[in-house]
């Protein structure tokens, strides 16, 4: 989207014109919403913390200042929304699964490989559940949004420093989850059914080795 | 060469974000070819930044931006519904006041005649009785379709019964002023 273009939505919204907010959450939907599925997990709740997220983003947009980027300003109301929403959760969430006609398309992705992508998915969604918060906010804003150190740390309201060994810490801590699942796999214990995070990981360790970067959200 | 290991796998998160100089790139990839232990560390990272790399994205719901906007409105036209009724409260206590002037004239004939004066008593009572069940009302009506808003509504609506009290009490000195000239 145009930079110019945007702010003309953001100053018009801003003035109380309706349309012009519709046009931002059009913009705006699809990366506030992976953001709130990927620190949430469940998809049900990441659509519930992207309609509170655009409200909040409404009553707010009198204070946005627009010498910052509107959507580093979008997804730190979206960070600090699903933060609070974690903090109040009470009990485990149930994982539920995605249906495959909600992914979004992939350009470089064959059609076998759509089974490929929800296995993928659900390793993903096991390894962030295991992050602590600040971990997995960082990991997401750098993957799923492909943003700087800075902005990073402009939404997570830290320093450029504290994001760089944050994010390595969450890196590091993703790499000893996965040894560990690997380790706690005893050949006497009974097997699940399903592949388990450990022997996912691996190969998606390997996999991964051979996947291309992809474009910026 | 004997750098701490914390620090060359800092410097290895560093890489998979293009975040080093070509320096520092250059020195990181000559330790890696003698240091097997930190090679293995970097295809791990490697492989755990790959897990992330292009990852799935989920497409939103397709009605979730039109959800939004009605809420949106729905939440607009209350504003304007209570920017309404702040008005009409406003107009209301205005028109009290200018009754309120020619009955204070009256309250000297109220002294001379105490059963006129208790009528007035009983009459003022019964209306701050309604007007306490009115209160009472839209507190239960704020509850009952204003879920988790309720309390701001609330705290709203005592803002504004202060406001009205205040403004009243002035207007009322200020009119007993130029009655008493
Ligand atoms: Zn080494």
């Amino acid at each position: 989207m145009g930079g110019d273009q945007e702010l003309v939505w953001v100053v018009k919204a801003q003035q109380g014109d309706q349309e012009a907010f519709a046009r931002l959450v059009e913009a705006y939907q699809v990366p506030v919403y992976n953001l709130a599925y990927r620190m949430l997990g469940v998809a049900t709740e990441a659509e519930d913390a992207t309609q509170e997220t655009f409200l909040r983003v409404y009553t707010r947009l009198k204070t946005y200042d627009p010498s910052r980027k509107f959507s580093s300003w979008i997804l730190s109301i979206a960070s600090h929304y699903c933060v609070d929403r974690l903090r109040r959760r009470r009990g485990a969430v149930s994982m539920e699964e995605v249906e495959s006609w909600r992914w979004m398309a992939d350009e470089g992705l064959a059609p076998e490989d759509k089974a490929l992508q929800r296995e993928r998915d659900r390793s993903i969604r096991e390894v962030l559940a295991t992050l602590p918060e600040p971990y997995r906010l960082v990991i997401i804003l750098r993957y799923w949004h492909n943003l700087s150190y800075e902005e990073i740390a402009e939404i997570t309201d830290s320093t450029e420093s504290a994001v760089k060994s944050r994010l390595h810490r969450a890196r590091q801590a993703v790499l000893e989850g996965l040894n560990h699942a690997l380790e706690g796999q005893h050949p006497l214990e009974e097997r699940k059914e399903e592949a388990s995070l450990a022997q996912r990981g691996r190969a998606l360790l390997q996999a991964s080795l051979r996947r291309p970067r992809r474009e910026p959200l | 060469m004997n750098r701490p290991h914390e620090e060359i796998s800092q410097q290895i998160s560093l890489a998979l974000d293009g975040a080093l100089s070509l320096e520092e790139e250059r020195q990181l990839r000559a330790h890696l070819q003698e240091c097997p232990a930190c090679a293995t560390l970097w295809e791990e990272m490697r492989g755990v930044s790959g897990l992330f790399e292009r990852p799935p994205l989920l497409a939103p719901p397709p009605l979730l931006a039109a959800r939004v906007m009605r809420r949106i409105e729905r939440r607009e036209r209350w504003r304007a519904w209570m920017r309404r009724l702040a008005v009409s409260l406003l107009v209301l206590i205005l028109l009290a006041m200018v009754l309120a002037i020619p009955l204070m004239g009256l309250s000297t004939l109220a002294v001379n005649h105490p059963a006129l004066s208790q009528a007035v008593f009983r009459a003022l009572v019964r209306a701050a009785e309604i007007a306490q069940a009115l209160w009472l009302g839209l507190g239960i009506l704020a509850r009952a379709f204003l879920g988790r808003g309720e309390w701001l509504i609330l705290a709203v609506w005592l803002v504004l019964a202060v406001a009205a009290g205040v403004g009243w009490m002035r207007l009322l000195r200020r009119a007993r002023r130029i009655v008493a000239r």
